[in-house]
């Protein structure tokens, strides 16, 4: 009852105010809402990103293989790889260990992002397990240069223990004595599948243009009847596989299928059978090893792999980056990059916070100071792209400083010494006029005054004021590109070139080196960023707190 | 009489003649021409805006400050002309200011009464000590401050800060204190105590107060000087302005008609 009374008492227009009042609100709440969130994700998804790498990669076999792999012309004698433990491969493609043998790969850094020599071992061809390889994996082709050929398997291991970033292999009975050495086996991954050649054709503007893991499953245990399913053309698929208890039969089950069954339309005995009835039979797909799909080649399906693991390692803090930052860490671009902000710092945080006290202090409050401040705000927005032009052209070739860590500083000070003085002249105007005048009416003089009683509580706003110039400094790569330069060895004077954090990632991203790796990057800019705010937060919290007065 | 006459001249701590205070066209004071003695509390009240504050300011020369003040007429301290034969900095430190609201400076207990001494040269650590506890002993705050000396000046309270003010004042060992209107911010208990403070003090230095409160002026001071509009009304003992003011304005004021 009372509450309808009171309600009635609310006037029309009180209620339009209030509704209007409450979209009000709601509105901004949503606006900020929407903020937050689109920065929340963007940052979140460059961390994510950066910390776990999430690699698709077409191969032409299958995304799992064996330790022991069957080679030689009947495809029955076992054969194992091993490497150096100090290789940080688990696995390798029949390709890779092709191109690892012929003297095609002769540095690990693209198969293992390790800049380390390939030394390769090889039975010699007079033994049944050598002729099998040579048949197998290098085929027509020959044994690169640097191969070492050697009599036994207990040689071929203590070879490859002893080298690092050597490869070998090595019989089924060597892979005994492989216990406490130096190497670890590799896991091959020779099965490949082929298919009809319309099945690879462009047709209607569609193509198939690869098959992932659960793909290929569905495809040959009879999930998926329809090329068009998996974005290929409209052919039914036929399956062809070899009998049931074939070896190669119960290999693909394993490492294709998780062990499930293979459902055959129809099968054949061998590979030369399995080529036959591709040729004829539309839609048709099947899987056979690498060695014999290469005669075949135009006829391999593309398979992708996924891998999803730790990005940016522990490694990629302490190595230096090598072979154009695809290989390594950014160890040494880290400490360029704490070079120049250091730098930076120490040419513009005394110069602008001297400009900002005479600015506010001393200058006569007249047209001059207007037009200084004018101009320092006008500066504040100028694209960094023209600080780079004018640092290349003043220090760099007019001064003659070169390209390197002085002419980027110089520029970099230029670019973030109007942020500083605005910052500290605003922190400076604002420390109570009572301060002031309780210094001077002590006596102290007007610098006095200055340095001990403006300045300590300025310093959190000037602090401030340094941190958005830090940023600004730590983003930069325009102005750092042509002044600084892009050598992400360690700086070892102010002339060396150095790279910045940005400007690696720049590079990355531009030559299109590793998106992995550019995210780590990224990741690790973040890092810095957050690390300064947070650093610079407590001191300026500690700061107040000794002062007692609220911030 | 003329014995007493030296005398008088003996004691003479300020001397004010024809002393007129711009602010640009504003006319804040006219033609002060005034003596305040050593060892005395001389008091001025008045209507705000009236230009105590000014006037105080002419004083340690703290109107420096004011781009568009000017001063015109002579201020002498122990007879020497402060505007034509004075630094300006040793003048401020025989003549300290106390401010109408607490301003203790955002650092320890500590460090805001060794300020003064800091800025004059003085860095000896036992120095520092010694004047530190001798000028919050004479400000009264010992007691109250001597366990928290090195915590933020600005965690005391009101009171305690501007008797933390009147210490820092001490610590430079000045003659004069100037104050404007010190216990306007505070509560009751705090203002007693900075007059009984007041009192003490001015057995050892001559103090000028502006006071907003009347009452506050018959309770400490020794002289009083009624201003208004800049100008000086009437000045004498300060019984004699609060029990037989010569002049109508005066009485007017004292009996609470304006202000
Ligand atoms: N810095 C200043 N600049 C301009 N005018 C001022 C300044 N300080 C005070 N005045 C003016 O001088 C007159 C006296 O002020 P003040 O000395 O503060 O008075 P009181 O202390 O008696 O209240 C007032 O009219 C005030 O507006
Ligand atoms: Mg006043």
């Amino acid at each position: 009852m009372g509450q309808r009374v009171r309600k009635k008492n609310v006037s029309w227009n009180t209620r339009k105010v209030r509704n209007k009042e409450r979209v009000a609100k709601g509105m901004l709440w949503a606006a900020a809402v929407i903020t937050i969130g689109i920065l929340l994700s963007i940052i979140g998804y460059i961390l994510v990103r950066g910390f776990v790498s999430d690699v698709r990669t077409e191969y032409k076999v299958i995304s799992k293989g064996s330790e022991t792999v069957m080679m030689g012309e009947r495809h029955d004698i076992p054969v194992s790889v091993i490497v150096h433990k100090g290789v940080k491969v688990t696995d390798l493609t029949a390709e890779e260990l092709r191109s690892l043998f012929m003297g095609a790969t002769t540095n690990w850094g693209l198969v293992s992002e390790q800049d380390m020599k390939v030394r390769t071992y090889a039975l010699r061809r007079d033994s049944a397990v050598g002729d099998a390889f040579r048949y197998s994996v290098v085929r027509d082709a020959a044994y690169g240069d640097g191969i070492k050929f050697i009599d036994t398997d207990e040689e071929i291991i203590e070879n490859v223990a002893s080298m690092k970033g050597s490869i070998g292999y090595i019989s089924l009975k060597g892979l005994e004595r492989i216990h406490g050495k130096k190497v670890k086996v590799v896991v091959v991954r020779t099965i490949a599948v082929v298919a009809n050649r319309e099945v690879l054709e462009i047709r209607n503007n569609v193509k198939l243009r690869y098959l992932n893991e659960s793909q290929l499953a569905d495809v040959f245990m009879g999930n998926t009847r329809n090329w068009r399913d998996v974005g290929g053309v409209d052919l039914p698929i036929r399956v062809v596989g070899y009998p049931e208890n074939d070896p190669l039969t119960k290999e693909f089950e394993e490492y294709a299928l998780n062990g499930e069954k293979v459902d055959p339309v129809v099968t054949v005995k061998d590979f030369e059978n399995l080529s036959k009835m591709l040729e004829k039979t539309p839609g048709a797909v099947g899987f056979c090893r690498y060695q014999d799909a290469m005669n075949i080649k135009d006829r391999m399906v593309k398979l992708e792999r996924r891998i999803v693991k730790a990005n940016i390692t522990p490694s990629f803090f302490v190595k230096p980056p090598k072979r154009a930052g695809v290989v390594g860490g950014v160890s040494t671009v880290i400490v360029n990059t704490i070079y120049m902000i250091l730098l930076t710092l120490l040419f513009s945080t005394p110069i602008g916070v001297m400009a900002a006290i005479f600015l506010t202090e001393y200058a006569k409050q007249g047209r001059l100071v207007k037009i200084l401040r004018f101009g320092t705000e006008t500066l504040a927005g100028i694209p960094s792209i023209i600080f780079g032009l004018f640092g290349f052209l003043f220090f760099v070739s007019i001064l003659k400083l070169g390209i390197g860590l002085l002419s980027g500083t110089l520029t970099i000070t230029m670019m973030i010494l109007p942020t500083i003085v605005r910052a500290s002249e605003e922190a400076v105007k604002a420390v109570p006029v009572s301060y002031r005048e309780g210094s001077l009416a002590l006596g102290a003089t007007k610098w006095q005054t200055i340095v001990r009683s403006v300045l300590p509580p300025a310093t959190p706003g000037i602090l401030t004021g340094v941190i958005l110039a830090i940023g600004r400094a730590i983003g930069e790569t325009a102005a750092l590109l042509f002044t600084m330069g892009t050598d992400y060895r360690m700086v070892k004077d102010l002339s060396s070139s150095a790279r910045t954090l940005s400007v690696h990632l720049y590079i990355l991203v531009k030559e299109g080196l590793s998106f992995e790796r550019a995210f780590a990057t990224g990741t690790i800019l973040i890092v810095v960023i957050l690390i300064v705010n947070f650093t610079t937060n407590r001191l300026v919290g500690r700061m107040a707190k000794m002062s007692g007065s609220k911030i | 009489m003329a014995v007493e006459e030296t005398e008088r001249m003996n004691d003479l701590k300020l001397r004010t003649e024809n002393l007129n205070l711009y602010y640009g066209g504003l006319h804040a004071l006219k033609e002060i021409s005034i003596d305040i003695f050593k060892n005395r509390v001389t008091a001025f009240i008045g209507p705000s805006g009236c230009g105590k504050s000014s006037f105080l300011k002419t004083i340690n020369r703290m109107n420096d400050l004011v781009p568009i003040a000017k001063v015109e007429g002579d201020v002498f301290y122990d007879g020497i002309n402060i505007y034509k034969e004075y630094d300006v900095t040793e003048l401020r430190k025989r003549i300290g200011m106390v401010f109408q609201k607490p301003n203790p400076f955002p650092m320890s207990v500590y460090d805001n009464i060794a300020y003064g001494p800091r800025v004059h040269g003085i860095t000896k650590k036992s120095a520092l000590n010694e004047t530190v506890e001798k000028s919050l002993k004479a400000a009264v705050l010992w007691d109250e401050v001597s366990d928290r000396l090195h915590e933020p000046a600005l965690g005391l309270s009101g009171g305690q800060q501007q008797r933390l003010c009147i210490a820092r004042v001490l610590a430079v060992e000045p003659d004069v204190i100037l104050m404007d209107e010190p216990t306007s911010a505070l509560d009751p208990i705090s203002t007693a105590k900075i007059e009984d403070l007041i009192y003490e003090l001015k057995k050892e230095y001559t103090i000028v107060i502006v006071t907003h409160n009347m009452q506050q002026a018959a309770r400490i001071s020794d002289t009083t000087a009624f201003f208004l509009i800049g100008e000086i009304v009437e000045m004498g003992k300060t019984d004699q302005i609060f029990l037989k003011p010569r002049d109508k304005r005066t009485e007017d004021y004292i009996s609470g008609r304006f202000g």
